[in-house]
């Protein structure tokens, strides 16, 4: 640990704007992901604690709103803070799940393919070839289209959609370890095709995979969101961020920009804060570039 | 060249196959869309008679022999909703999408292209980190929110430009038809913005990245070296290098913007196939929703044909073959 | 006697990083004669090269200074980049050590020829064309016309290496720099290259600087030597003196762990320890830590450079005595 702080690599971290910026937004994002509903005024989705007549109040600081709806409410008369903080956490549970999954999947499969070589890689390989060759959103759209919305779903379609920008870079990052002098050394030694993969193999790519892994969270997030919005992705009654612009779209002509933009705003900041953590990983990480 | 023509063509009839077969597959799974076409107090025997009628009593792979014979008649079937041929209803609402993909298409290129060399050339300076930051942004939005924002700005807020739908060519008193009219331009322009604004900042990364990556390699030091200057490096020796890495995923990403039709094409209640799609899609239009995919799948290969055509212009290493 | 064609006088290359400062090159002299072909050697590290690319403002990142860094009549430290540019290729150009990654994979060889023909000449198509032919024909390639359509992936490193000899000689240039030209070749293609980069040199009167590794190469191929270490120039002087009775112990050590046919060596020698990192440099002579003749005056200040006979220049407080 105390070699990890004094690494260069904390060093850069450290100095460099962007990375700290962006992990202080994905830091707040899980906090009020986990303890956000605890501290939010009301449950949206408890009809009890909501009224109607509190429908389409603006943000505290216009002229109209009030105090305790800081962030206006929408058609139902449900506080906007309230509702974007449940809908994050939605957003947040999809986003980090079906990364986990695709890359947990697409690193099997990966370094299998390269590993192993032959028919069994240009088999994978193909299979992820084709996939690739289709823009991601449509697919996702047409499972999800045929199976109907759902947030476990949503999870699996993203997941089988996901795997594949993993197994790619994983299978060629293996194949140019598995050249290595030391790996051949260790089949000299006798050691076990599953062992060589585990102990040598494996602790190669986590670094293309750190870089891989946060990209692809906000990727999910967006694709999710995306899905959502054209009414596809999560059930109405779990909405995630995405489904709450598309909820809000509606109103947004009559001026009421609150209920879409305020969410839309909350994704962009999301992603953002990982996309620049990810962008510092990757010129970090990748040795090629500096 | 017309053997790698000719391998192309009967790979993309394998890949169309295969598509066709999966998509029927799945599309058998949605809801049964009997339930749909038939008042909700219909007797059974209506139903029955409806499932005579679209075929749907015989079992899958004679269903699906059918289905493949149909289309190799050009026949996708009629669409449940519109009671027309849905290749048709398809093929119709082309034009229109294919206009915001191509505007799009026409905007990255104008923007992602000079902004990325210059990012990749000088990747140290103040400009550089500028618009690798606006491009970090970029990628971060939803292109949904990008559309309500610009719709908010232009046409809520400023009025400006017209907030949703198309202005089809008119017909003048001449009876030619007018391309391109002021008027046309105005209702094209955001959602061409919008869809594009995404894929501007993707490969503005991309080529900023390969450019980078590119002038660092020897022989850029070795044409330094010879008295090459600046910019004859960049464009004459190092754009090339960095097109080859660049010019796959460029062709991936016009896939990418006519998938994102369908979000555009939604907010801006653009009448081209990707809304067609959703509708279709609310109301389980099953042939519009197959022969959607089939039209967009001939496209991708087309597309990933003349990918391969510009990579080996790019790089003589490529042999088609 | 003649003025030097190039004169470097106390030349520092510094790289700022998160380690702090790093000097590549701290102070080094050198000059190259007309005619003559200077050898620098070092290991890997020891600023061999990028003290060459300094002449010509290739490095990047980095800050040069220099006292004197002359060629000719010009300055070169003081040359704007256009003015650069034209000097580069024209007057001095350079030769890099991979052949598989100097030339560009995308154009044909004809077009990487021309590419400085256009930039420093003003023949015509025809002209650049013959003079294209000439050049490959005389860097030993058969059949040069249609060799011209060919892409460099379409030959091996030797034969790159012959095409990129032409193109640093493409416009006549009077001084070449050599940057380990052979490292990366076969060992039977080293020699056929070497030989031909040499005789090139002669027959045509210019001058060159070769920056290799290999002590062999020097003795072999150079009239003078700059033997580098740690950034810093050790011994300079006629390659035979040097080569015959080395009077740095740094010069001796490399000398000595070569290994030699007809003797019988029990065991080759080692210089002890390991090259100093970059960022963290010993404070009095830098090859200090290593040496065998080190006293404690060698550990806290820096020898300064002495010029004895024959043009010889040494940094050394207890240089090896003849005999």
């Amino acid at each position: 640990m105390k070699r990890f702080f004094e690494s260069e690599f904390f060093y850069n971290y450290r100095k460099s704007f962007s990375a700290v910026f962006g992990s202080v937004i994905i830091f707040l994002a899980l906090v009020i992901g986990l303890i956000g509903p605890f501290v939010v005024p009301q449950n949206p989705y408890d009809q009890k604690q909501t009224d109607l007549s509190n429908a389409y109040l603006p943000p505290m600081w216009e002229e109209e709103g009030r105090a305790e709806f800081p962030l206006g409410t929408d058609g139902q008369g449900r506080d906007m803070l309230s509702v974007i903080v449940y809908g994050s956490r939605i957003s947040l549970l999809i986003g980090i799940s079906v990364t986990v999954i695709s890359c947990v999947i697409g690193t099997f499969l990966g370094v299998f393919a390269g590993y192993k070589g032959g028919k069994t890689d240009s088999f994978i390989m193909r299979v992820a070839d084709i996939q690739l060759s289709f823009p991601s959103m449509l697919i996702a759209l047409f499972i999800m289209a045929i199976f109907g919305s759902g947030i476990e779903k949503l999870i699996v379609t993203l997941s089988f959609v996901g795997w594949v920008m993993f197994a790619r870079t994983i299978r060629g990052e293996t194949l140019s370890v598995k050249n290595q002098e030391y790996i051949q050394a260790a089949h000299v030694l006798g050691y076990s095709d599953w062992r060589i993969l585990f102990r040598h193999v494996l602790p190669n790519v986590t670094t293309p995979l750190i870089v891989l892994f946060t990209n692809k969270i906000g990727n999910v997030i967006l694709t999710e969101a995306s899905l959502s919005f054209l009414g596809v992705g999560v059930p109405v009654t779990q909405p995630s961020l995405g489904l709450l612009v598309k909820n809000g779209f509606d109103v947004l002509f009559s001026g009421l920009w609150w209920v879409s933009l305020l969410p839309g705003l909350y994704i962009m900041l999301l992603v953002f804060g990982i996309n620049l953590l990810g962008d510092f990983l990757k010129d970090e990480l990748n040795p090629q570039l500096n | 060249m017309i053997r790698f023509i000719i391998r192309r063509f009967f790979q993309m009839i394998l890949v169309l196959f295969i598509v066709s077969l999966m998509v029927f597959l799945l599309s058998s799974f949605t809801g049964d869309p009997v339930y749909m076409l038939l008042p909700p107090d219909a007797t059974l025997e209506e139903i029955a008679d409806m499932r005579i009628l679209l075929g749907l009593d015989k079992p899958l792979y004679v269903q699906y022999a059918i289905f493949l014979q149909n289309i190799l008649k050009g026949d996708f079937g009629n669409s449940y909703v519109y009671n027309k041929p849905a290749l048709g209803l398809i093929l119709e609402r082309m034009p229109a999408t294919m206009e915001v993909v191509a505007v799009s298409t026409i905007i990255t290129i104008l923007i992602a292209l000079p902004l990325g060399v210059f990012a990749g050339s000088n990747p140290k300076s103040t400009g550089s980190k500028s618009i690798m930051f606006g491009s970090l942004i970029g990628i971060s939005l939803p292109s949904f929110l990008v559309g309500m924002l610009l719709i908010y700005l232009f046409s809520v807020t400023l009025g400006w430009l017209p907030t949703s739908g198309r202005s089809i060519p008119a017909i003048t008193a001449s009876g030619k038809k007018t391309y391109f009219t002021i008027n046309e331009l105005r209702h094209v322009l955001l959602p061409s913005i919008t869809l594009a604004l995404g894929q501007v900042a993707m490969l503005i990364r991309l080529l900023k990245a390969g450019l980078q990556e590119t002038m660092q390699k020897d022989f850029i030091k070795f044409a330094k070296s010879k008295g090459v200057s600046r910019r004859n490096i960049v464009f004459g020796h190092a754009l090339r290098n960095a097109l080859t890495s660049t010019i796959t995923v460029f062709g991936l990403s016009i896939g990418d913007l006519i998938a994102f039709t369908t979000i555009t094409e939604t907010i801006f209640a653009w009448p081209g196939m990707g809304r067609l799609l959703l509708t279709s899609i609310n109301v389980s239009d099953r042939p519009v929703i197959i022969v959607y995919i089939m039209v967009v799948s001939v496209i991708f290969v087309v597309i990933n044909f003349f990918v391969d055509i510009l990579y080996t212009v790019i790089d003589p290493r490529i042999k088609l073959n | 006697m003649q003025r030097p064609i190039l004169e470097v006088k106390n030349l520092s290359t510094t790289f700022h990083t998160f380690r702090g400062v790093i000097h590549a090159v701290s102070g080094v002299s050198f000059h190259l004669n007309e005619g003559e072909i200077l050898g620098i050697v070092g290991e890997s590290g020891s600023g061999k090269t990028v003290a060459n690319l300094s002449l010509l403002h290739l490095v990047e990142g980095g800050v040069v200074q220099a006292d004197v860094m002359r060629y000719q009549d010009i300055d070169l430290s003081s040359l704007k980049e256009k003015e650069m540019e034209k000097l580069r290729g024209a007057e001095i150009s350079m030769i890099f050590q991979d052949p598989m990654s100097s030339l560009n994979p995308l154009y044909t060889i004809g077009h990487q020829i021309e590419e400085s023909l256009k930039l420093h000449t003003k023949l015509n198509r025809k002209e650049r064309r013959a003079r294209m032919i000439d050049l490959l024909s005389k860097v030993g390639i058969s059949d040069p016309e249609s060799r011209l359509k060919s892409y460099p992936f379409q030959y091996s490193g030797g034969m790159r290496q012959r095409i990129i000899i032409a193109i640093a000689l493409a416009v006549n240039p009077k001084i070449i720099i050599a940057d380990e030209p052979t490292t990366a070749l076969d060992v039977t293609v080293q020699a056929q290259v070497l030989r031909l980069l040499t005789d090139l040199i002669h027959n045509e009167s210019r001058s060159m600087i070769l920056i290799t590794h290999d002590l062999g190469v020097v003795s072999k191929t150079t009239d003078r030597v700059v033997v580098m270490y740690a950034g810093k120039a050790m011994e300079s002087g006629i390659t035979k003196d040097v080569i015959h009775e080395p009077m740095h112990p740094y010069t001796d050590g490399l000398l000595r762990s070569i290994p030699r046919f007809h003797e019988n060596q029990e065991r080759l020698y080692q210089i002890p320890g390991m090259v100093p990192r970059a960022y963290d440099l010993p404070k009095g002579c830098r090859f200090e830590p290593r040496c065998p003749k080190a006293q404690p005056i060698c550990k806290n200040e820096e020898p300064p450079v002495r010029k004895m006979s024959n043009g010889r220049e040494i940094a050394c407080f207890f240089p090896i005595s003849k005999g």
